[in-house]
C-alpha cells in the first residue's frame, strides 16, 4: 500500500516540480528537410504543406531573358504588406531583372545569389535551406521565394499585418512617467526597450515556445548587471515548456512559477516600458511574449507591488509618503472586515467606549451576525467588480449605479446591513485597488482572515497572518527570497521599501538581485554627486 | 465517545499530512516505531483525559519527586 | 537537499524571541515582590554565565549538536540515555509554553473556547512553519521579532503616569534569601532554557560570530525583560502584581482610554511561537539524531500532536500551573540546565587538554 501511495505522491510531486511534464507531447523535433530543386516537386511539396489553407498565395514567376527561370513566390494573404511585396520584391524580379543580364550563361545554382545580392531591394533577406524553416517564415508573414534548380530559398521581410499602435497602458496609468505602453507586436516591444537602454549590453535572446502557436519569446537582460544564474534559470525553465499554445504572457507566467500552488505570484508583469527598463537596470530579467502587451519580469519580490515607476520621478519625501500610504492600504484592505468582526464579536473592550455604543446602535435589529454581514458584503463587492470589468462599457455605468445603491443606502434602509459594515467594505474596496498586482488575490486573504476572526477573534487573525507570513518567507523567486530585503534582512536594501530614499543614497544596485560578485561593478551612481555639490559655496 | 473519535481523526489527519516524509525516509521500520509511539500515546492520553477519572498529571509527579529529593520544606 | 544555514542576525532574533517569549507574560521575578528587579538582575547575571557555559561547550565540540556532544563525552550508552532525557525535557518545555499560551487566551480573550482547540491551532502554526524549514522560521522571525520591543514600549509609555517610586521600598525587607531564590528561578526561566539552542547552534553559518551574537541578544532580551519587571513593580503595586494571574495583562488594562491587550497578545504570539518552535525543533532533531533517522520533519507533527495532549494533561488548573512554575520547575530543570552542561564542560575541557598533550 505504501509503495502505491508513494507512486501517486511521487507522481504528483514530479508534476509540480517541472510544472509541465504532463503536457509534454511526444512530438518529435522536425528533421531538417531539404528544398526540392525540381520546380514541379517543389510546387507539389508546397501545395501539400498548405493544403486547404485557403489564405495562402502561391504565385509562379518566370524571370530572366526568355523567361528561362521559374520562381515560386509563397506568402499568406493578410500577413504581408502588399505594397512592399509589389514594389520591393515583385517589381525588381519582373522588371528590373531585365536590366541585369540574366541569360542562359548564368548558372542556375548561383542565380539565387544574384537575386539576393543584386536584385532585391528589400532590406531584410534570409537564405534558407530547410523546408520547415521556409514554412515557419511563411507563417510569420515573410514572403519566401523558391527558385528553380536551387536548394536555397530566400525569405524577404514583407510583414505587414494590422497591429495596434503604441498606446497608453490601461492597467498602469501615470502622471509624470512616460505614457507609452507595450503592444501586442514583439518587435515593437523590443524596440521600446531598446530605445530606453541604448547599450549593446542589453541582450535580447529569442526562442520559440508552443508546438502549435510557435510563439516568439524574448529574454531581455542587461549584461554586467544581471546575475548570470538567474538568466540560465529562466532559459532552462522556458525551454522545458512543451505546450500546444502560448496565447499570452500569463501562460508562461504560470508555467515558470516557482510555487505553482501558491496564491502569490512569483513573476511580475508590467505594461510600461519605462518600468520594465528600470527593472532591467536593477538586474532583473524580462520575458517578452509575442502577442501580449504584458512583459514579465523575474525575480519578483513582495515589495515590487508597492513600487511604481512614478516613485522615482517624484521627490523622495512625496514618494515615501505615497509608499507608506500603499502599505497602509494593503493592511486595511486585508484586515478591514476581519478586524471589524473581531472587534464587534470578541473584543469590545479594545474599542473606545463611545465607538462601541455607536456601532451597537447602528447594529440594532440587524438580522445577520457581523461575520455573515461581512461575508455577504464582501461577496457582493467582488461580484460588482467582476461585472464592472467584463461588462461592455456603456452597461458598466449601469452596474456601478446599481452597485452604489445596493452597497450603499438601500441595504442600510432595508435593515439588512449596518452602516459601519458598509463603511468597512467601501474602505476595503478602495484600498484594494491601490495595489494593482495584488488586487486579485487580496479577497482570498480577506476571506481567510474573516473566517479566522469569526472563530478565534484576534488570535485567529494573528495565527492566519503568521501562517501567511511563513508562507511568504518560504517562497523564492528564481532563487531570490521573496521577502528580501526584509527577510533575510539587508539594511542597504531597505532604502527602497517603506520609504523611497533619495536617489543619491541608493548608489549601489540591489544586492539580492545582482548577487555578490567581487568582479562586478555594483555602483549604479557615481558617489560624487550629492546635494552638497550644488551648494554653490565653492 | 465523540471526543475519542475526534482525537483519533485528528491524529489520522496528522499521519496523512506526514505521508510524503514517511515514504522518503530510508529506515522505515525504525521511523514507524517511533512515529507510532508518539501517535498512539497521544491518542491514548487524549482518550484517557476525557474520562471522568483522568490519570495523575506529570506536574504532580514531578513535584513529588523534587520534594522527595530536596526534602520538602 | 540544500543545507540549512542561519545568519548571525537570524540566530540572534530567535534567541531574543525565545528569551522574551512567555516571560513577558509571566513576570519571572514577581515572587520577590518589590525586590523583583534585584532578583531579576541576579538571575540575568547568572544567566549570562550559564549561557557562556553553553557556548563554550559548543565551541569545544564544534559542529556537533547536543546529542553528538553528549555521546562523544559521556560514551554511547550514557550519552543516549541523557539524550533521551533531554528530548523529553524539550518536549515538556514546548508543552509548558503551549499551556501558558492557552491559559492566557482562555482567561483574557476567549473564555468560552475549549482549551485544546486554542492550543491545537497554535501548535498547527508551529508545525506549519517548521515543516517549511527552520530557515524559513528564522526568516519570519527576522520580520516579526523587531515588533516585540515596540509593543512593550507602547504599553510601558501608556502606564508611565502610574509610576510610583515608593513602590520599590522597602528594599530587602525580608532579607536576601527570597531574592536569591527568585533569582535562581529567573535563571531557570527563561535564561537556562536556552539549552535548547545547543541543537540550533550548529546551523549557524559563521561559527566565529556565535559568541558575539548570543551575548548581544542575551543582553537585549535581558534589558527588555528588565523594563517589564521594573514597570510592573513601579507602576503596579507589587502585591497587585503577585495576585494577578498575568501582570502584563493587568498592565494593559491600566492603559488610558482603550484596552490594548491585543499588543500583549502580539508579544506573546510572536515570542511564544518562537519558543515553542525552537523547543519542538530541538526535541524532534534530538529524537531524529538519537534514532539515526535522516529528516526531523518526518517526526515533527507526531511529536507536536503528543505535546499538545501532554500540555492539556500537564496541570489540573491555572493555580497548579503557577505553583509548578514557581516552586518545582527550577529544581526540575536544574540537572538539564546546569548540572549536565557543567559536567559536559568539565569533561570537554579535560578531553581537550589531554588531546593536546597527546599531539604535542
Amino acid at each position: 500500500m505504501f509503495k502505491r501511495l508513494s507512486k501517486i505522491i511521487g507522481l504528483r510531486k514530479k508534476e509540480n516540480s517541472s510544472s509541465n511534464t504532463a503536457m509534454a507531447a511526444d512530438k518529435k523535433q522536425p528533421m531538417v528537410e531539404g528544398i526540392p530543386t525540381d520546380i514541379n516537386d517543389l510546387k507539389a511539396r508546397v501545395r501539400r504543406e498548405f493544403d486547404r489553407c485557403e489564405d495562402i498565395v502561391i504565385r509562379t514567376l518566370e524571370i530572366g531573358q526568355d523567361n528561362f527561370i521559374e520562381m515560386l513566390v509563397v506568402y499568406f494573404d493578410g500577413l504581408v504588406n502588399k505594397d512592399t511585396l509589389n514594389a520591393h520584391v515583385l517589381r525588381p524580379l519582373l522588371i528590373d531583372a531585365r536590366i541585369v543580364p540574366l541569360d542562359k550563361s548564368v548558372n542556375k545554382r548561383t542565380i539565387v545569389n544574384i537575386i539576393e545580392r543584386n536584385l532585391l531591394d528589400n532590406c531584410e533577406i534570409l537564405e534558407l535551406t530547410d523546408f520547415n524553416q521556409c514554412v515557419q517564415n511563411i507563417l510569420s508573414g515573410n514572403t519566401v521565394l523558391f527558385t528553380e534548380g536551387s536548394d536555397i530559398a530566400l525569405a524577404t521581410c514583407t510583414k505587414g499585418f494590422a497591429t495596434r499602435s503604441v498606446d497608453k497602458p490601461d492597467t498602469e496609468s501615470s502622471v509624470r512617467g512616460s505614457r507609452e505602453g507595450f503592444v501586442e507586436s514583439f518587435r515593437v516591444n523590443t524596440s521600446l526597450l531598446r530605445r530606453r537602454i541604448r547599450t549593446s549590453s542589453l541582450k535580447i535572446e529569442e526562442m520559440t515556445i508552443g508546438q502549435q502557436t510557435n510563439t516568439k519569446v524574448g529574454i531581455a537582460y542587461v549584461e554586467g548587471i544581471v546575475n548570470k544564474r538567474i538568466v540560465d534559470e529562466v532559459i532552462s525553465r522556458l525551454s522545458k515548456i512543451k505546450i500546444d499554445g502560448v496565447l499570452g504572457s500569463g501562460t508562461l507566467e504560470e508555467l515558470i512559477q516557482d510555487a505553482p500552488l501558491s496564491l502569490m505570484p512569483t513573476v511580475a508583469n508590467s505594461e510600461k516600458p519605462d518600468k520594465v527598463a528600470g527593472k532591467l537596470l536593477e538586474g532583473r530579467v524580462a520575458i517578452i511574449t509575442d502577442g501580449s502587451p504584458f512583459v514579465l519580469t523575474v525575480p519578483c519580490l513582495f515589495i515590487e507591488a508597492f513600487q511604481t515607476s512614478e516613485d522615482y520621478y517624484s521627490l523622495p519625501f512625496i514618494a515615501s509618503f505615497i509608499r507608506m500610504l500603499r502599505f497602509i492600504a494593503f493592511v486595511i484592505s486585508m484586515y478591514g472586515p476581519a478586524f471589524y468582526v473581531a472587534m464587534v464579536g470578541f473584543h469590545q473592550s479594545v474599542v473606545p467606549f463611545k465607538l462601541v455604543v455607536t456601532i451597537a446602535a447602528a447594529r440594532q435589529g440587524l438580522p445577520f451576525s457581523p461575520f455573515t454581514e461581512a461575508f455577504i458584503m464582501g461577496l457582493t463587492f467582488e461580484l460588482l467588480r467582476e461585472a464592472g470589468i467584463r461588462m461592455p462599457k456603456p452597461v458598466g455605468q449601469a452596474v456601478s449605479i446599481v452597485g452604489a445603491l445596493v452597497l450603499g443606502e438601500a441595504s442600510i434602509r432595508a435593515g439588512i446591513t449596518g452602516a459601519p459594515m458598509v463603511i468597512v467594505t467601501a474602505i476595503t474596496a478602495i484600498c484594494s485597488f491601490i495595489l494593482t498586482p495584488y488586487t486579485d488575490l487580496l479577497p482570498f486573504a480577506r476571506f481567510a482572515l474573516l473566517i479566522a476572526a469569526n472563530v478565534l477573534g484576534l488570535i485567529g487573525i494573528a495565527l492566519v497572518s503568521a501562517a501567511g507570513l511563513v508562507h511568504l518567507c518560504s517562497l523564492r523567486s528564481f532563487g531570490v527570497p521573496f521577502m528580501a530585503p526584509f527577510a533575510p534582512l539587508n539594511l542597504s536594501g531597505l532604502k527602497d521599501t517603506f520609504i523611497r530614499a533619495p536617489l543619491w543614497t541608493m548608489f549601489t544596485r540591489p544586492k539580492e538581485l545582482t548577487g555578490i560578485h567581487p568582479d562586478q561593478n555594483r555602483v549604479r551612481m557615481a558617489l560624487e554627486i550629492s546635494p552638497e555639490d550644488y551648494d554653490g559655496n565653492e | 465517545m465523540i471526543t475519542a473519535a475526534f482525537i483519533i481523526g485528528i491524529f489520522i489527519l496528522i499521519m496523512i499530512t506526514d505521508l510524503p516524509y514517511l515514504i522518503s525516509e530510508k529506515k522505515k521500520s525504525r521511523l514507524l516505531i517511533i512515529y507510532l509511539f508518539f501517535i498512539l500515546s497521544g491518542i491514548i492520553l487524549g482518550i484517557l483525559l476525557d474520562t471522568t477519572n483522568p490519570p495523575e498529571n506529570p506536574s504532580t509527579l514531578i513535584t513529588n519527586m523534587v520534594n522527595f529529593i530536596i526534602g520538602s520544606n | 537537499m540544500q543545507k540549512v544555514r542561519l545568519s548571525g542576525i537570524q540566530l540572534g532574533m530567535l534567541f531574543v524571541g525565545f528569551l522574551y517569549g512567555s516571560s513577558s507574560l509571566l513576570n519571572p521575578a514577581f515572587s520577590a515582590l518589590q525586590d523583583g528587579w534585584l532578583a531579576f538582575l541576579i538571575g540575568w547575571m547568572l544567566g549570562i554565565i550559564i549561557i557562556a557555559v553553553y557556548i563554550s561547550i559548543y565551541l569545544l565540540n564544534p559542529s556537533q549538536t547536543l546529542i553528538g556532544i553528549l555521546k562523544s563525552n559521556f560514551g554511547r550508552f550514557l550519552g543516549t540515555v541523557i539524550g533521551i532525557l533531554y528530548a523529553w525535557y524539550f518536549l515538556h518545555l514546548a508543552a509548558i509554553v503551549l499551556r501558558d499560551f492557552g491559559e492566557f487566551s482562555l482567561l483574557v480573550i476567549l473564555p468560552n473556547t475549549p482549551l485544546p482547540f486554542i492550543i491545537g491551532c497554535f501548535a498547527a502554526l508551529c508545525v506549519y512553519s517548521l515543516k517549511k524549514g527552520i530557515e524559513v522560521t528564522a526568516r519570519t522571525g527576522e520580520l516579526l521579532i523587531p515588533l516585540i520591543p515596540l509593543a512593550s514600549l507602547i504599553v510601558t509609555l501608556g502606564i508611565a503616569r502610574l509610576i510610583d517610586f515608593s513602590n520599590i521600598k522597602p528594599v530587602l525587607a525580608n532579607g536576601i534569601k527570597p531574592v536569591l531564590t527568585t533569582g535562581f528561578g529567573v535563571l531557570s526561566f527563561p535564561f537556562g532554557e536556552t539549552v535548547c539552542f545547543l541543537m540550533v547552534f550548529p546551523l549557524l553559518r559563521k561559527r566565529s560570530t556565535l559568541r558575539k551574537t548570543v551575548f548581544i541578544s542575551t543582553v537585549i532580551a535581558g534589558l527588555l525583560l528588565l523594563i517589564i519587571v521594573v514597570r510592573d513593580i513601579l507602576a503596579l503595586n507589587p502585591q497587585l502584581t503577585q495576585r494577578a494571574a498575568f501582570p502584563a495583562e493587568l498592565a494593559s488594562k491600566l492603559f488610558p482610554v482603550i484596552n490594548i491587550y491585543p499588543l500583549i497578545l502580539l508579544n506573546l504570539l510572536i515570542g511564544g511561537t518562537i519558543k515553542v518552535i525552537v523547543c519542538l525543533y530541538a526535541s524532534a532533531a534530538a529524537i531524529t539524531e538519537l534514532s539515526g533517522l535522516s529528516d526531523y520533519k518526518a517526526l515533527l507533527s507526531s511529536i507536536t500532536g503528543f505535546s499538545v495532549t501532554l500540555s492539556i494533561w500537564l496541570y489540573d488548573n491555572v493555580m497548579q500551573m503557577f505553583e509548578f512554575a514557581v516552586s518545582t520547575y527550577p529544581y526540575y530543570a536544574l540537572p538539564f540546565q546546569i548540572i549536565i552542561p557543567v559536567l559536559l564542560l568539565i569533561i570537554s575541557i579535560i578531553r581537550r587538554t589531554s588531546e593536546r598533550r597527546k599531539t604535542s
